[in-house]
């Protein structure tokens, strides 16, 4: 085991009382231009949320700039999907010009050549598109004909702008598990260096299309995929690995990641919603909301409320209560958390080992 | 205990990098620019090395471009920027290795290096 591994549990520690702020998400919009089968917010072509105003969001770069380390920080743009914004353009100006380092989460539909210029010459600096199978397999769980062939085509656009960050995600589901290889070919192809899985977890939209869920043997499947894939990439600049949603254990999670586990969900990680809500990361229940930038001040609520995510000895129930791993887990991701059941939706050790905790 | 916790925080970096990548958002490694130039002419200074080192652990490294600008990207801060000239006489000369203290709120570090006589 690395020296880093062995040390992590002191350092999520030590992160968990000093919870810098790092990394903030800005659901500009829930606005979508695809009908995601999968889609933990439910977004549509419209909004049903009382959404920031522009004017709104240029004033909260401004705050962000004076009460705010902003080299210490950086924004994550995501929505709905952010191209969908009818003033995406001084949305990224205000960034840009209020020295805010940003990235953004996009399905790539909107990636043509003038929107990736566009995102360029406003000082992006990292990018994360989505691809989930081929052609058809993409096209179906994204809802609309055409978006794998704008997706690719938008990938291979930001490879050759050779962004400081560029990773693709991929939502692994029972329609595209055998897909992973012909998906990790396709990628190479198209100038990738870092791709990230995902299971789909049933929330949102996901809740009533649970043909979209993995088996147990599935999961582990995919699991399989991912450490068999990374020991044959090793070395060859390509990074592959599971997302850091779901505990796992030890031995397997150094298989299929970099870094340990670790839910930096109000630790590290905050959002402001597109209605102002604040809260950690955007797909989190909204009955874990924190305050509003309406009405509160950020900092404040960064520093003074978020007990739920820093403490979390409330989420020790259902199977979590006599649990051995429940020191390194604490309840798995916070996204995770089911309001209604009162647990967590899914044990990701569990579903790994087969084996009940 | 927050001042505390964060200075064992930054002594640990070197062990356990922070990559950032949330779920569902992207990843990101923070970084510093500079610009590299000869102490005389005062011009950039093409392919110097530049390593970001921790405890002598090298965190990052990267290579200035043809108008002696560079970007280091880090986890948790290094201790000291390291300048090295690898190409030898290419790019203008030979110039001597020089080292600094890294300065977190510090932007636009500007780097003088001498040529060796």
């Amino acid at each position: 085991m690395t020296l880093r591994r062995l040390i992590h549990p002191m350092y999520r520690k030590l992160e968990t009382i000093a919870h810098p702020l790092r990394y903030l998400f800005i659901e500009i919009t829930q606005r979508c231009n695809l009908t995601c089968r999968h889609c933990g917010s439910d977004c549509s072509s419209d909004t049903q949320l009382p959404e920031l105003s522009t004017d709104e969001w240029l004033d909260f770069f401004r705050y962000l700039n004076e009460k705010t380390d902003t080299k210490k920080m950086v924004l994550v743009v995501t929505g709905g999907e952010p191209f969908c914004h009818p003033e995406f353009d001084r949305i990224m100006a205000g960034l840009s010009s209020q020295g805010l380092s940003w990235g953004m989460v996009t399905n790539g539909f909107a990636l043509h050549q003038d929107n990736v210029n566009r995102i360029i010459s406003h000082g992006i600096s990292s990018v994360t598109v989505s691809l989930d199978g081929d052609e058809k397999t993409h096209d179906w769980l994204r809802g609309k004909k055409g978006s794998f062939r704008r997706a690719a085509a938008g990938i291979k656009r930001l490879a050759q702008a050779n962004l400081p960050f560029l990773d693709v995600v991929t939502c692994v589901h029972p329609g595209n598990l055998d897909q992973l290889d012909l998906i990790l070919s396709h990628l190479q192809g198209l100038g990738v260096r870092a791709w990230r899985l995902f299971s789909i977890f049933p929330k949102g939209r996901a809740r009533e299309n649970p043909e979209l869920l993995l088996s147990e043997a599935q999961f582990r499947q995919m699991l399989d995929f991912i450490a068999t894939r990374r020991k044959t990439l090793a070395g060859s600049g390509f990074d592959l690995s599971f997302s850091c949603e779901g505990y796992l254990p030890k031995a397997l999670d150094q298989q299929v990641r970099d870094e340990p586990y670790f839910c930096r969900a109000g630790i590290s990680i905050g959002s402001v919603l597109c209605d102002g809500s604040i809260s950690a990361c955007p797909n989190i229940s909204r009955s874990l909301i924190q305050g509003n930038i309406r009405e509160d001040d950020l900092v404040e609520v960064w520093e003074n409320r978020f007990q739920a995510f820093r403490d979390r000895s409330w989420m020790k129930t259902a199977a979590c209560t006599e649990c051995d791993e429940w020191n390194r887990c604490q309840g798995n991701s916070m996204h995770l958390w089911d309001d209604q059941q009162k647990c967590t939706v899914q044990c990701t050790h569990q579903v790994a080992t087969g084996v009940p905790n | 205990m927050r001042r505390f916790a964060r200075f064992f925080l930054w002594l640990m970096g070197v062990a356990v990098p922070v990559f950032l990548a949330a779920c569902y958002g992207m990843p990101y490694r923070f970084s510093k620019i500079g610009k590299v130039i000869d102490s005389e002419s005062k011009t950039g200074i093409n392919g110097i090395e530049v390593s970001c080192l921790n405890n002598e652990q090298v965190l990052d490294v990267s290579h200035s471009y043809e108008d002696g600008k560079f970007e280091i990207w880090y986890d948790q801060p290094c201790d000291v920027l390291v300048f090295e000239d690898v190409d030898g006489e290419e790019n203008g000369g030979l110039y001597s290795q020089k080292q600094i203290v890294f300065d977190e709120d510090t932007d636009n570090i500007i780097v003088e290096m001498d040529q060796e006589i």
